[in-house]
């Protein structure tokens, strides 16, 4: 359910700003059968063709507030609930290029009956983004 | 009295994941398309407004809907997020703290039962008994695969139950305990990876007969199976089945089912799980709780083919209205 869902290809989009590409955003499903508070969001990584992306370089935005990883490790009132997009930001100086790319989305869920985590991988091939 | 049967709003996980229905289209299909009075569900998954406090409106709109579509809330689905911070496990104090929190928000909604997550410590359950009294809902213990009826973990809850004296705290069944044989659909998608039909014969009559993962690999090797036929048996190994006439000791305290399933065939049987004798148990039983659909075969839809949820859940109410007579 979640390969197919979580990721659509109309939600990867260039950020410009200023007339300047400064990165990319993921709109994200959440790869587990609930919502959960920020705090449980173990980890993310977003690889762009070879280049790797880790939870230190990105931003997470739910609800319109935007968190780094390190300050969701103490939310428990925001949630990413079931089905609603969330926005990661990928900081990549000048933007997408032209072109075909592959992206590799990886989320952590921090599932307690589960006693740890779960990585939930992702992956779109020729994925060639529009101008945000 | 007798059964009752309702759904559990897991079951159309995929439906409102996607955007295709949203809350208020789902329990109109439950009470129309289904035809089932009982609502079950998991506010984390499908917030009634906002989870854990939803407004007085959201509350007054939640129950505007149980009467607009002639439904009730049956039981609400409870995790206990214990790893809620990355550094340390919850004490045992913030964990009865969660429950509460949660007994409050499934009084405000109407549920007369909370179903509690088969991990959750019995020391967790035993010390939440005043704020389930308080609210006035029972707290069922889900006995979910791998778990069985004869568990330590079982048993053990089952004395703290007892020891208690309080008719807050139970037993939740899954059906899932009652598995056979593996999914139809997951055999199907073995077959179109190139398994070989009678080697997943051969699985299927071991897991009917109860053997152990090691057997089921046992039998793969022997018949030249390959990663296909593996994977079959590999997905039995968190099975252990339970006899149904188990639920007889434990009568009084079966306060809510959960009447798993993965595949509904087009004549309304379900291909893998055994509802005929547990039903048979619960009306010897004189059990006169829900049965609520708990359907999870979503993740056995590979390729392009998507799960039609609702029609699945509407076969499976067939089915038990059949055998429940």
């Amino acid at each position: 359910m979640y390969e197919k869902h979580m990721l659509a290809r109309d939600d990867i989009q260039s950020v410009v700003e200023n007339g300047v590409g400064t990165g990319f955003i993921v709109k994200l499903k959440i790869p587990y059968y609930r919502g959960v508070c920020l705090s449980l969001v173990e980890d993310i990584q977003v690889r762009f063709n070879d280049r790797l992306f880790t939870r230190d370089q990105l931003t997470f935005s739910v609800s319109g507030e935007t968190f780094t990883f390190k300050e969701m490790e103490t939310q428990t009132t925001f949630r990413w609930e079931f089905g609603e997009k969330a926005t990661v930001f990928v900081p990549l100086p000048g933007g997408i290029p032209l072109g075909m790319h592959r992206i590799e989305v990886t989320v952590s869920i921090r599932i307690s009956y589960m006693g740890g985590t779960r990585p939930f991988t992702v992956v779109l091939e020729n994925v060639s983004p529009m101008g945000g | 009295m007798g059964i009752k049967l309702g759904v559990s709003f897991y079951s159309y996980q995929q439906a409102y994941y996607t955007g295709q229905k949203n809350l208020e289209q789902l329990i109109d299909a439950t009470a129309n398309v289904v035809g089932a009075h009982g609502v079950e569900l998991i506010p984390e998954q499908m917030p009634v407004g906002s989870y854990p406090d939803p407004s007085e409106a959201d509350v007054e709109r939640w129950f505007a809907w149980m009467e607009k579509y002639q439904t009730e809330p049956t039981c609400m689905d409870s995790f206990i997020d214990w790893m809620l911070y990355k550094n340390r496990i919850l004490t045992k104090r913030e964990q009865v703290d969660q429950m509460a929190r949660d007994l409050k928000l499934a009084s405000r909604l109407g549920f007369k039962t909370l179903r509690v997550l088969c991990p959750v410590r019995k020391e967790i359950v035993e010390a939440s008994l005043p704020f389930a009294e308080h609210y006035g809902v029972k707290m069922g213990l889900e006995i979910h695969a791998p778990m069985t009826l004869n568990s330590r973990w079982t048993v053990e809850y089952m004395d703290m139950v007892v020891r208690n004296g309080s008719r807050f705290a139970g037993l939740i069944i899954d059906f899932g305990i009652f598995a056979k044989r593996p999914a139809r659909k997951l055999l199907t998608n073995a077959l179109q990876k190139g398994a070989d039909p009678h080697i997943l014969e051969a699985i299927a009559v071991a897991c009917a007969d109860n053997k152990p993962t090691e057997f089921l690999l046992g039998i793969v090797k022997e018949m030249g199976g390959g990663q296909a036929e593996t994977g079959v048996a590999m997905s039995w190994a968190r099975n252990r089945f339970s006899q149904p006439d188990r639920m007889r000791d434990y009568a009084s305290y079966i306060i809510h089912c959960h009447g798993k399933f993965y595949d509904m065939d087009e004549q309304c049987n379900e291909t893998g799980i055994d509802y005929q004798s547990p039903i048979a148990v619960l009306k010897d039983i004189g059990y006169n709780g829900y049965i609520c659909s708990e359907f999870e075969g979503q993740r056995l839809y590979i390729g392009a083919e998507e799960p039609d949820e609702i029609e699945q859940v509407r076969r499976h109410h067939v089915m038990m209205r059949r055998l429940i007579g």
